[in-house]
């Protein structure tokens, strides 16, 4: 991915919007905005995150209590309908989405942290360092996850929302690391590192101060990648049960959705709307990473974009 | 060969790695699991196996043994096939649940994996080869979209249109009620027909991971110079198509099964559990949530070993794909 094939193409001059000058856009932003697919992606999925942090303006229904006749279907004045017990679905999913989301985000950072630190130090170490951090990273691999999610949730005793975040982050790394490394191994022999090696700078300096740096569009892209996975495990363990299945959030919507048997009771508004929110946030954020891998593989774009701009961001 | 010894080796290591996390896990985890899971027995069940709270003790690693030598009796028990005795189906062995449950969830991840990846690297194959044409802007948007949907919500989704409201499948159990499982052609049948959905539900939440994998290798592929020659030549088109281009970018995807299956295996776990489909997901969550850990971790071998198998008889077939790897 580092080396672009050089094509035939003349370098576009690149357009930038006038508005530039004055608020900065960063350069990738832009890139991603043009591509369709990660444009998309970023719409619906800042759409989400806006109600999200909008919640207590868009959804003035308790989340949590009781507000109406139970087994509504959508009407007026609940348009997603009430559950069994008598919440407001609506008001669910406009407050879960934070749930979900934030210890999606919070997770996938845990990992992402641990993946770069182990990803790096194993491409530039080399030797038995390499060896082991490459060999726990392919243990890890073939564990199946979310079995040894399920398997550790049902052992804490406490499964709040910083439970969940360092759960899933502990065990979603390995992807992530496997990839970093891959890439940072083709750093390694690099000019601008060896002459960091010969200045004398200390293993971690050069890890973190020189290689880091120069991937951060990577570890971006690797950090999209688990996010959408993290916010799947967390839906997933609070849907099975295996969560704090009494707080507000998507999960834990359908969970009870499928305690009281709603889809068998023809309730579909009760898991389908939360549901349909998980999809939708996790299409969009799927979406985005089809533009990142767009953008950082050129010939999986239609020859006919500008890859001028591509290459100076990427070569 | 030696390719094939080198995976072995790996295997053996992360076998090893798996059973050693499985003892681990309990020791490391936060409070005693042993409070919180006799809080949940019933006393006459204590009352009626005195031993149980020190096999329970032994188990979970709560009681005042040196860690070694504790590890050592782990090791022993666990290739000696002796799991224990499930606490939430007291007294049923939990390799006699294992048992009973793993057959269903190899039947159905098993047919469903294999069709997802037929028909996702297919299409992939065709999507690439024909770049922007019929199939590649509808079915690669589609099944990529599919993919990404969470499983259990395609479950419940199909559970509510194809079960319930069409009335095409049943869209509870893996048999129907009154039949008793055994080779006779009325289980047989009725297990197919309950086995339906839940596969076709496998096939489209993993053909579309296939599809991608296959489609962005064999977009490389087609603008290899060979495929030029063989265009050329004046092969069939059809030939070139499956034969040079497909034939060589099917081995990347491959390289990623492992990761695959183990999503397979997740999902696995809530279809099950929306099917109430008795299989190792559905018997691994109810597990979870009765603190049943000697079934649980149990469980979570079994499935380590499934996708460890499951990726041996991938590199099996990949020494039959790859010919360099044969003599390297």
């Amino acid at each position: 991915m580092a080396t672009v094939i050089p094509e035939l193409e003349p370098a576009a001059p690149i357009a930038l919007p006038s508005s530039d000058r004055r608020v900065r856009v960063p350069r990738w932003a832009v890139l991603l905005l043009r591509n369709r697919k990660s444009c998309f992606g970023i719409v619906v999925f800042g759409t989400i995150v806006g109600v999200a942090l909008a919640a207590p303006w868009i959804a003035t229904n308790s989340p949590s209590d009781i507000v109406a006749l139970p087994g509504q279907p959508p009407n007026r004045a609940f348009p997603m309908g009430t559950t069994d017990q008598g919440y407001d679905v609506f008001a669910q999913v406009v407050w879960g989405a934070r749930q979900s989301l934030g210890v999606g985000a919070l997770a996938a950072l845990l990992s992402t942290v641990i993946a770069t630190t182990l990803g790096l130090l194993a491409a530039y170490s080399g030797g038995w360092v390499d060896d082991v951090i490459n060999l726990v990273t392919n243990v890890f691999l073939v564990i199946p996850t979310l079995p040894l999610l399920i398997v550790i949730a049902s052992m804490v005793e406490n499964r709040g929302p910083v439970m969940l975040v360092s759960i899933i982050g502990l065990t979603t790394w390995a992807v992530e690391a496997r990839i970093l490394r891959g890439q940072a191994m083709s750093l390694r022999n690099r000019d601008f590192v060896l002459a960091a090696k010969v200045a004398g700078e200390s293993r971690w300096r050069i890890v973190f101060g020189e290689i880091m740096p120069n991937m951060i569009s990577r570890i971006a892209a690797a950090f999209l990648l688990v996010f959408y996975i993290a916010i799947l495990f967390e839906a997933g363990l609070e849907f099975l049960g295996l969560a704090d299945v009494n707080r507000t959030s998507w999960g834990a919507t359908m969970y009870w959705a499928q305690n009281n048997s709603a889809v068998l009771q023809g309730e579909w508004w009760h898991f389908f709307f939360p549901g349909f929110a998980l999809a939708l946030s996790v299409v969009a954020l799927v979406f985005v990473n089809y533009g990142v891998d767009e953008l950082a593989n050129p010939r999986l774009r239609q020859r006919t974009r500008r890859l001028g701009i591509l290459r100076r961001l990427f070569a | 060969m030696r390719f094939l010894l080198r995976r072995l080796g790996f295997y053996a290591i992360a076998l090893w790695g798996a059973i050693t996390l499985n003892f681990l896990l309990p020791r490391l985890a936060p409070g005693s699991p042993l409070d919180g899971l006799m809080s949940r027995l019933s006393p006459s069940q204590l009352a009626a196996n005195p031993h149980m709270v020190d096999n329970l003790r032994a188990y979970l690693g709560v009681q005042k043994q040196p860690l070694l030598p504790a590890y050592w009796g782990y090791l022993k028990q666990v290739f000696s096939g002796d799991f224990g005795i499930s606490t939430s189906n007291f007294p049923t062995p939990v390799s006699e649940i294992v048992g009973r449950t793993l057959p269903y969830s190899i039947a159905l991840v098993g047919v469903g994996f294999v069709l997802a990846f037929l028909l996702g690297t297919g299409i992939g194959m065709i999507a690439a080869w024909r770049r922007g044409g019929i199939v590649d802007s509808i079915a690669t948007p589609a099944l990529i979209s599919f993919g990404a949907f969470p499983a259990f919500f395609t479950a419940l989704l199909a559970v509510y249109f194809l079960g319930l409201k069409a009335g095409w499948f049943p869209i509870q159990h893996a048999y129907g009620t009154g039949i008793t499982p055994g080779p006779n052609w009325t289980y047989a049948k009725s297990a197919f027909h309950h086995g339906v959905l839940p596969v076709l539900i496998i096939v489209f939440v993993f053909a579309g991971g296939w599809l991608l994998n296959m489609r962005n290798v064999m977009i490389n592929t087609v603008e290899e110079d060979y495929i030029a020659l063989a265009n050329a030549k004046g092969l069939r088109d059809r030939r070139v198509m499956t034969m040079y281009a497909g034939r060589n970018a099917i081995l990347p995807p491959l390289t990623g099964f492992a990761s695959q299956f183990g999503a397979a295996v997740g999902g696995l776990v809530f279809i099950e559990f929306v099917f109430s489909y008795p299989g190792v997901g559905l018997t691994l969550q109810q597990a979870a949530l009765g603190s049943d850990y000697p079934l649980t971790q149990a469980l979570l071998l079994v499935f380590s070993v499934c996708v460890l198998v499951a990726n041996l008889i991938m590199d099996l077939l990949y020494v039959v794909l790859d010919p360099r790897v044969r003599t390297a």
